[in-house]
């Protein structure tokens, strides 16, 4: 899966789960994840829609490490080559 | 310092001195005697707090466990004393349970003996203010490692020695489960019990579910946690069958597959948790926290004589 079909995808999952007054048009894979204000209960909603929309599994911790939607996507795409 | 924060500090210290009080004098005495005497304070306690006796009453009501008012006010009572007993187990759960088996029967379906064998696998565990979660909790910890959330009191000194009167082998307490959820997926990986309430009043955070076919706000981590790690889910109960003897008992394995209706995948695991924790309560209700305020809305025909805390006012003349 490429990386740019990965980011619109993850936008996707990321508005879903989110209650922030966010413009995500300008979601990148620069932007930060702590800017998207998930809270910890709210990430769980995240780690779900990604489970459903990439049918890959993840942990919380991994998630919760990244620094930026950029690194979500490299994780992604990894999971994805190795599945 | 202000003058309001030295006061406070005042209090608390002299609330911890009566608690180091009351636990020295609770740990010298043997169960039975400790479990009457918290009995009786519990009874003085239910004359004089109205209010929790209100909602015990108007709970015990709403879930249709007793119709009639007078009938709802003795279990309330019977309610009282087990919670009384309840936090002098807790305070004495060390010795309780130190190398003394015979005071727990664990009952354990076959497929969920499986996972405590295996010291890879986490399992969920969830629970309610049945029986006692605590000691059960604490006793449990023997078969497996158990992470549990504890909210932290208001007291600093009070928590503090209470968390270090917590058994420390195999059991372990984090911050109020609204801390981060990755400290759960952590200890599930590790194959640690992961511990939670499911009963707790959920505020504006969770969603609403029937709970004896009322609706109660609910918490949805449990649900969420088993949707996304897939960890096993069991429902365990740890029910008193004499001052400091209990039984635990885990229900058979929960499984729900996330099917992409977020929704109803929670609702579905939150449904069947909320099944086993009233069928539970069915088969002991004194054994059930009704003091708990777990309906703050939905309307709802009191018997007469009885006019309950979400009726506006407190107070009847059988309360």
């Amino acid at each position: 899966m490429e990386r740019t079909e990965i980011l619109p995808r993850l936008r996707g999952v990321l508005e879903e789960s989110s209650t922030q007054p966010i413009d995500w048009s300008r979601l990148s894979e620069e932007t930060t994840v702590e800017s998207l204000g998930f809270d910890s209960l709210s990430i769980l909603d995240v780690l779900y829609g990604i489970e459903q929309e990439f049918d890959v599994e993840l942990d919380a911790g991994d998630v919760m490490d990244l620094k930026t939607v950029g690194e979500l996507v490299t994780l992604l795409a990894e999971r994805a080559a190795a599945a | 310092m202000s003058a309001a924060a030295r006061l406070r500090t005042l209090r608390h210290a002299v609330e911890y001195s009566f608690v180091r009080l009351l636990v020295a004098v609770i740990d010298l005495l043997p169960i039975g005697v400790a479990a009457w005497l918290a009995r009786r304070l519990a009874d003085a306690m239910f004359v004089v707090d109205r209010r929790r006796r209100v909602v015990a009453i108007d709970n015990i009501l709403r879930a249709g466990i007793e119709d009639d008012p007078a009938a709802a006010k003795r279990l309330a009572r019977r309610s009282a004393r087990h919670f009384a007993v309840v936090l002098v187990e807790t305070l004495k759960a060390r010795q309780l349970l130190d190398g003394k088996t015979e005071r727990i029967e664990l009952r354990i379906p076959a497929s969920i003996q499986a996972v405590l064998d295996d010291p890879g696998a986490g399992l969920l565990v969830a629970t309610g203010h049945f029986g006692n979660w605590e000691v059960g909790a604490q006793a449990f910890s023997r078969f497996k490692p158990v992470v549990a959330s504890a909210r932290k009191m208001s007291n600093r000194f009070v928590d503090r020695f209470l968390q270090r009167r917590k058994p420390a082998q195999g059991f372990r307490l984090v911050p109020e489960w609204f801390g981060s959820p990755s400290r759960y997926t952590e200890a599930l990986r590790n194959g640690e019990a992961v511990a939670l309430l499911i009963d707790l009043d959920a505020r504006g955070e969770g969603i609403k579910l029937d709970f004896f076919g009322r609706p109660a706000a609910t918490h949805v981590t449990t649900a969420m946690l088993h949707l996304v790690t897939k960890a096993p889910l069991v429902f365990a109960s740890c029910l008193r069958v004499a001052p400091g003897r209990f039984t635990i008992e885990l229900s058979e394995r929960i499984d729900i597959r996330p099917s992409g209706d977020k929704g109803a995948d929670v609702r579905a695991v939150l449904g069947r948790l909320n099944e086993k924790l009233e069928e539970a309560i069915r088969s002991a209700p004194d054994q059930y926290l009704w003091a708990h305020s777990r309906w703050k809305y939905g309307s709802w025909t009191p018997p007469e004589g009885f006019v309950p805390v979400s009726g506006g006012r407190l107070g009847s003349r059988i309360a």
